[in-house]
């Protein structure tokens, strides 16, 4: 079982954001997490990211236990994640912030920056890889805009691809789709099947559900702090009474 | 011996604790460093010299002008300097800046009007003391803790119980949900600066008659009280307090263990240890992560 | 006047090997040090008892300089660039602090108060740097090799960590990376370089005590850096201006005592005013609020 989150608990000043969370997530392919505002959606990535410390339970990665992990530790291990806000560098471009994502660790040292003058920035690998996941989603033509230059869903887009590009196997999407409109959802849609159909397990928060039935095999579905039900996404958005409470 | 390391340490204590308290008091509000604070702890004692020793004026009313005069000068630092530079967006780090910019000029004009020499107040009942245990208290002492305690009460009091204190405390919880209430974060923050200034200014005529006065007599003291600030837990004003009176108490016990001149590396390594191992402090609240 | 003038340039260089260490940490992470004379002085003192106690050649000297100033940055940095950024301007602060007392009261080692004497030339494997002239090249060399260090990592792909780190930690540990040691490791570099220039400002004085690395040089180094602006060759241009401009207090004919005092009165302003009305310049950032 590569991922899997066993009775986490977490309260925030009295308020439960979760309360006995336990899921085991498949190794690959495509999973949604919906739900209701203040449903523990974003909490739950929140404590697998080292964002949130859970109060109990754990996170287990391949049988191993990583709750409490730094973020950063935590990307290292495979796990990446892209916020609900967008979090970029705005005024790099868009190359320049996915290559930032490229794992490098050889040219990341002191030593490398006073030795490749000017060419540590732009390692062809790096670059190489970069593009790549550029013309995956689509991007090409923006590639060396600053971000904040793009419209906004090519903003989210590239918080996607960054996300991807770090390499990680596990990938974590806040709210990918909150704000985009025509376009930009079908391209951020055929970007996350790529990353499925590259092994990896995609998870994503969506409150858009004719999105998620699009695009997940499995909806996990909340409903403050607990796991209400989880299963295949036809089988979940077909039942009444679980979309009685999502739809309040 | 013992006893007198401790009651010296009360004083000492007690008016870095008031020290602490004011600076807590502006950060809350202001959301900066504020290090000028140092050169408007040194124009109160000097201020105070000036009006005794110089123009001749009572005791009683020379303090009472020379604190007035020192909130109105951290009142004009904050409106004229520091509130049009946070207007621009400016980061907290640019007004520490300019606060560290501001600190070095002022103390240095005070050197140039007063010399650098150590300058001491003058009091009159100099030779009566009392004792306690095996320890010998002055009258000027005893008053010293005194005044701290009733600027305390009265700090208090007035936090607690009075409309501007509420504001205070609102804009120090949460600037944007005072400024829905019909609070304005910049005229409280403001006012923090000018009680803020006032607090110092006591804390350093209190100060001052026990150790005299120099240019860099704040420096000294703000640091110091910064380190106070920061083992109390930033943000809390008792935890400041607390923390002023801790430093204050084994700068003056450490006296008995140590030689004098290393006392300030032992407040450095409390310093780094409480970074170290209780960042928030000993009364803050442990901060969340974002 | 040419000895003159040839002094102020070599004063002028080695503050600004110091002036462009700190305005490569500033530029690249925000991070305010007001403690950059100490790092000068350990340099210096690290030159001044490596060669009159064990007579050192210039390897010696660096080496011991950079070994001291490595631990000393790292014994503010570690504990508190874990917290906000404001902390480790504080930690540098009670680093100067504390400084001035060690340099003070650490008789063996300092000699207190009456700092060290008679450190005379450099000598570099086996050759003395003898006069002025070679010195002043030497300090020049040294001072555009800092210039180049610091435009590389501007350049990199470190700097480039860097700055995602400075515009948003959080952003940056979400794609892996070790943001404490990337900042650790950058204000390792700067306190280095600064000791290098410690090393050179030693045997241009010939004579130390603690009264050359007390809080107002870190101030002076400070409001070079804040005159400097953004780039490397503007922190040369900044310090040697701040060398040059209070010069002309000398023809006032002022007691030397006021003009101390005047001169740091102008960097308490300048640092003031250049901030009050660049707000767009090196120290300004949009600190980004938790969503």
């Amino acid at each position: 079982m590569p991922l899997e989150c066993r009775r986490l608990t977490k309260s925030f000043g009295g308020v439960r954001a979760l309360s006995d969370v336990s899921i085991r997530f498949p190794d690959q392919g495509i999973v949604a997490v919906i739900g209701a505002n203040g449903a523990g959606k974003t909490t739950l990535i929140d404590t697998l990211t080292g964002i949130v410390i859970p109060d109990d339970g754990q996170w287990l990665l391949n049988g191993r236990d990583i709750t409490g992990f730094s973020t950063e530790k935590v990307a290292r291990m495979g796990i990446a994640r892209s916020f609900q806000g967008i979090r970029l560098l705005p005024e790099e471009s868009v190359i320049d912030n996915i290559a930032l994502a490229v794992p490098d660790r050889g040219a990341e040292t002191l030593l490398a920056a006073l030795l490749h003058f000017r060419t540590s920035t732009r390692r062809a690998p790096v670059v190489r890889e970069a593009e790549r996941f550029v013309s995956l989603a689509g991007l090409k033509e923006q590639g060396s805009d600053p971000v904040k230059s793009l419209a906004y869903g090519d903003q989210k887009l590239v918080s996607a691809v960054v996300t991807a590009a770090t390499g990680a196997r596990i990938l974590l999407l806040d709210e990918p789709l909150a704000g985009v409109h025509g376009d930009g959802v079908k391209r951020i849609i055929a970007f996350a099947r790529q990353l499925a159909s590259s092994g990896r397990l995609v998870v994503f928060i969506e409150h858009d559900l004719a999105a998620v039935r699009q695009l997940a095999e499995i909806t996990v579905m909340m409903d403050h702090g607990t796991v209400l039900a989880i299963g295949p996404t036809e089988e979940i958005l077909e039942r009444k009474d679980l979309l009685e409470v999502y739809l309040g | 011996m013992w006893h007198q390391l401790l009651i010296n340490g009360l004083i000492a204590g007690s008016a870095l604790g008031l020290l602490a308290a004011s600076f807590a008091i502006i950060y809350q509000t202001a959301r900066f460093f504020h290090f000028a604070h140092a050169s408007i702890y040194t124009l109160a004692a000097y201020l105070t010299y000036l009006f005794s020793r110089t123009l001749g004026l009572p005791f009683v009313v020379s303090i009472a002008a020379s604190v007035s005069l020192t909130a109105l000068a951290g009142w004009l630092l904050y409106v004229t300097t520091y509130l049009p530079i946070a207007r621009r967006n400016a980061s907290s780090t640019s007004l520490l800046l300019v606060s560290l910019g501001l600190m070095v000029a002022l103390q240095n004009i005070i050197a140039m009007a007063f010399g650098s020499e150590l300058k001491t107040l003058p009091y009159q009942p100099v030779g009566r003391a009392i004792s306690i245990g095996s320890a010998l208290i002055t009258w000027v002492q005893i008053t010293s803790i005194a005044c701290s305690l009733a600027t305390l009460v009265v700090l208090a009091a007035l936090l607690r119980f009075t409309r501007i204190g509420l504001s205070l405390r609102s804009v120090a919880d949460n600037a944007e949900l005072a400024l829905i209430i019909g609070v304005e974060p910049y005229k409280v923050t403001a006012f923090a600066f000018a009680l803020g200034s006032a607090l110092a200014g006591v804390s350093s005529v209190l100060a001052s008659f026990d150790t005299g006065l120099t240019p860099t007599m704040g420096f000294n003291a703000l640091l110091m009280a910064v380190v106070a600030v920061v083992i109390g837990g930033v943000g809390s004003i008792p935890g400041a307090l607390l923390g002023g009176l801790g430093i204050g108490m084994i700068r003056n016990l450490a006296v008995a263990a140590i030689p004098t001149a290393w006392i300030d590396s032992l407040v450095f390594v409390i310093l780094i240890g409480f970074l170290l191992l209780r960042p928030h402090g000993m009364l803050g609240e442990a901060p969340a992560r974002r | 006047m040419a000895v003159y003038l040839l002094h102020l340039l070599t004063l002028g260089c080695i503050l600004a090997i110091a002036v462009v260490s700190l305005q490569l940490l500033v530029s690249t992470t925000g991070l305010l040090s007001v403690a950059h004379a100490v790092f000068l002085g350990i340099g210096a003192y690290a030159a001044g008892i490596g060669v009159t106690l064990w007579h050192f050649t210039a390897i010696g000297e660096i080496g011991l300089a950079i070994v001291c100033a490595s631990i000393i940055s790292l014994m503010v940095s570690v504990p508190s660039l874990r917290l906000r950024e404001d902390y480790f301007a504080i930690s540098t602060f009670g680093l100067q602090m504390i400084a001035s007392g060690v340099l003070l009261n650490w008789m063996p080692v300092t000699n207190g108060p009456l700092g060290i004497g008679g450190i005379g030339q450099l000598s570099i494997g086996g050759f003395s740097v003898k006069s002025s002239y070679p010195f002043f090249l030497l300090v020049l060399f040294i001072c555009s090799v800092a210039v180049v260090i610091a435009e590389s990592i501007n350049a990199s792909r470190y700097g480039l960590i860097l700055r995602a780190i400075r515009s948003d930690e959080l952003f940056a540990q979400s794609l892996g990376k070790r943001t404490l040691w990337f900042k650790v490791k950058i204000v390792a570099l700067s306190a280095v370089l600064t000791s290098i220039a410690g090393v050179l400002y030693a045997h241009f004085l010939t004579y130390i005590d603690p009264s050359s690395f007390s809080l107002m040089d870190s101030v002076q180094v400070l409001s070079m850096v804040v005159i400097g602006g953004t780039r490397p060759l503007g922190a040369v241009a900044g310090t040697m201006i701040l060398v040059l401009l209070p010069e002309a207090l000398r023809f006032l004919g002022l007691p030397a005592a006021l003009a101390a005092n005047i001169r740091q009165v102008l960097y308490g302003v300048l640092i003031v005013v250049v901030v009050a009305f660049r707000p767009r310049g090196i120290f300004s950032f949009h600190e980004r609020t938790a969503a």
